[in-house]
Order: structure tokens, then sequence, then C-alpha cells
């Protein structure tokens, strides 16, 4: 029993992440924080890194968890730990973006997808299809919001994530769908 | 869920497989929190230093300029005076001024002694521009250099015609000047 007191700074009941995250807040323990990157780390890397390359994504992938770490107290819960902890992280990439002149922003709402040419797609047909591939040649908007999709997230989380209307969202997500289903020559449902 | 969903979460997870976070970029991420909570550690000891040092700076500003070092008596040979005495107040060195409570408290006890074995002279103050001075009739001339101006004035603020009593201590050194209580009359 005595040895639990003195152990009791080391034990970590919390499983859940938005626990662990309000516990982090409260305490500034950094378990928790280590618990929250052993969680959600993969995957925001994953995210960063299907948009950008690997080494700015693992430079974001860095900003993102310190502002989580500056910025904790501001963590108010109304969201999940892992809704914030990607939007972070997207608007930290557009703010790369930006400075990089990568992507205006502004400009790409309706942009279509890029043309290939017949070659380019015969070519890639024959080569074994890759995530990449077919998610590089979505407009960026639309493959945001599908990797967000594929990462599990709803169109309601989507939209606070990207800051976006839930409708604009579905639109997105049903283009990039189209535009897929064209290029890899299946019917969707 | 269509084949395209199927297709997509299959390469989706195939992705991320290939694609974890670097073990370089984890270790980073660790450091960093490790850093961060040695920073709030580092602030505090910034704090605790700053506080430590500024009391320190206090102590010693009270034993720099708190504790007069040691009192000096030029007696000067004048046409107009019989006597012209001045008083001057010299600080020590640094080491030399570093007393104890035990030291602080004998210096009080030797100071109230010796007022009360005090004698008493009733002048009038002037300044001459470069130090004040107590003339006594035209009998002494008391000149006090700044320092110990400084010093004599923290319960009495001066100003020139004011009579002032001034109190010596056996050996001639002015102990406290305080308002005369009533104008002198030279006898002679």
């Amino acid at each position: 029993m005595l040895l639990s007191w003195f152990n009791r700074d080391q034990t970590l009941p919390e499983t859940d992440p938005q626990q662990l995250m309000q516990s982090y807040v409260q305490t500034d323990k950094p378990a928790y924080l280590t618990q929250l990157i052993q969680c959600y780390g993969n995957d925001l890397y994953h995210f960063l890194l299907r948009q950008s390359d690997p080494a700015l994504a693992a430079d974001l992938s860095q900003q993102s968890w310190l502002k989580v770490m500056e910025q904790k107290q501001q963590f108010a819960g109304h969201s999940s730990f892992k809704t914030w902890l990607f939007a972070i992280g997207r608007n930290l990439m557009l703010d790369e973006f930006r400075k990089q002149k990568r992507w205006c922003y502004d400009n790409q709402e309706d942009l279509a997808t890029e043309e290939y040419s017949p070659a380019d797609l015969v070519e890639q047909q024959q080569n074994e299809t890759k995530l990449q591939d077919l998610l590089m040649q979505l407009p960026l908007l639309q493959r945001e919001a599908l990797l967000l999709q594929l990462e599990g997230f709803s169109v309601l989380q989507i939209a606070q994530i990207t800051t976006a209307e839930p409708e604009t969202v579905k639109s997105r997500l049903r283009y990039a769908r189209q535009a897929l289903v064209k290029q890899c020559g299946e019917h969707d449902e | 869920m269509n084949k395209l969903d199927e297709k997509l979460q299959r390469l989706y997870r195939q992705s991320k497989a290939e694609h974890p976070m670097p073990a370089q970029l984890r270790q980073q991420l660790l450091q960093l929190k490790s850093e961060q909570a040695k920073t709030n550690w580092t602030s505090y000891w910034s704090v605790v230093q700053g506080l430590a040092a500024s009391v320190a700076l206090i102590w010693l500003g009270q034993q720099l300029w708190g504790q007069p070092e040691y009192y000096q008596i030029l007696v000067q040979s004048d046409a107009s005076y019989h006597q012209v005495q001045l008083h001057t107040l010299a600080k020590a060195d640094t080491a030399s001024r570093q007393t104890t409570y035990q030291q602080r408290y004998q210096h009080y006890q030797q100071a109230r002694d010796q007022l009360e074995q005090s004698n008493s002279l009733v002048g009038q103050l002037s300044f001459s521009g470069q130090h004040w001075q107590v003339e006594v009739c035209d009998q002494l001339l008391v000149k006090i250099d700044q320092l110990l101006a400084s010093e004599l004035q923290q319960d009495l603020q001066w100003r020139s015609g004011q009579w002032v009593e001034l109190k010596t201590g056996q050996q001639g050194q002015i102990l406290a000047v305080i308002s005369g209580k009533a104008p002198l009359h030279c006898g002679s």
C-alpha cells in the first residue's frame, strides 16, 4: 500500500484519449502526453505525409505536438482530442503551403480533377496501384477530405477540422469518389 | 461497402503500415516533452535565482550604505574663527562592511552610550556651496561633508539659517543634529 502511494504519480489509469488530454491539462504530467503521442503520432504523421513529403510531415508533426503542449489550456473538450490535433496539424500545413506558395487555398475549391493523358493512365493501371498515386490526382481539398474520412472521421468532424460546412465536405467527398471511380474504372454503387 | 471503398480502405491501411512515424521523430517528440518539463523547472529555478540575487543585493546595499565605517574630524586654523572643524564620513571597502547583527547591535549600544554622555552645541546652519556648516558664535565653525550631512539629515531636513543643536560625542564627533530650541546668545 505504501509502495502504491509512492508510485501514485506513475499510475495512469486513463485510457480514453479525451480523459488523457484532460488529465494532461490539469496535471501537466508528461506521461499523459506520451500516451497521446503513442495513440495518435502515427495517424497525424501519415495524414501530413500523404499531402506533403517526409521531411515536411516530420517537421509539421513536431510543430503540431509542440502546439498541443503550448496551447493545452485551449483544449475545451468540445471536440475529440484527435479532431483538435488534426485541426492543429492541418492549420500548420496550410501555413506552410502558403509560405511556399504551393497551394492557393481560396482558389482551389472549384478545381476539377487534374487531366491525365491516356498514356499516363494506362501506365498507371499497369503498375501496382498505390494510395498516393490515386490521391495525387485529386485536388487538395478533396484529397484532404478523403484522407480524413479514411482516417475514421465523420463528416461533421471533417467539417470541424477543415472549418468548412458539412455540406461542402460532403460535396468534396462525392467529387473525390467520382474522380477515383472514373480513374479506377470502377462504378460506385 | 462498395469495391472502391474496400480498395481505398485497403490501400490506406497498407500506406499507414508502410509509413509509420519515423523512430527519430518519435524520439524527438519525447525529447521535446522532457525538455518542456525541464524548461518549466528551469523557469522556476530562474525565478528562485532572481529572488535570491535580489535579496542578496538588498542585503549588500544595506551593508554598504547603512553602516558608516569611520569618522574623521579635521581641525583647521582660521583667521575669523577660533577653530574650524571639518567632519567627514568615509566608507571602507566591501569586505569590512559586512557586519553581523550582533556587531550592529554593539554599535547601536555604543551610539546610545555616547549620546547619553554627549555634549551639546547650538549654532546656525548655512550652506557654503560645498558643504553644510554650523557657526557657533564666531568661536567655532563646524563644516560637515556631504556624506555625513546626508546621514544626519535622515531625521531632519536642513535649511540655511536654521538654528540647530549639535550633539557631539566624547571624541567630538557629531552624533546628531536637532532643531535648536532657542537662538544662541553669544557671551563674548
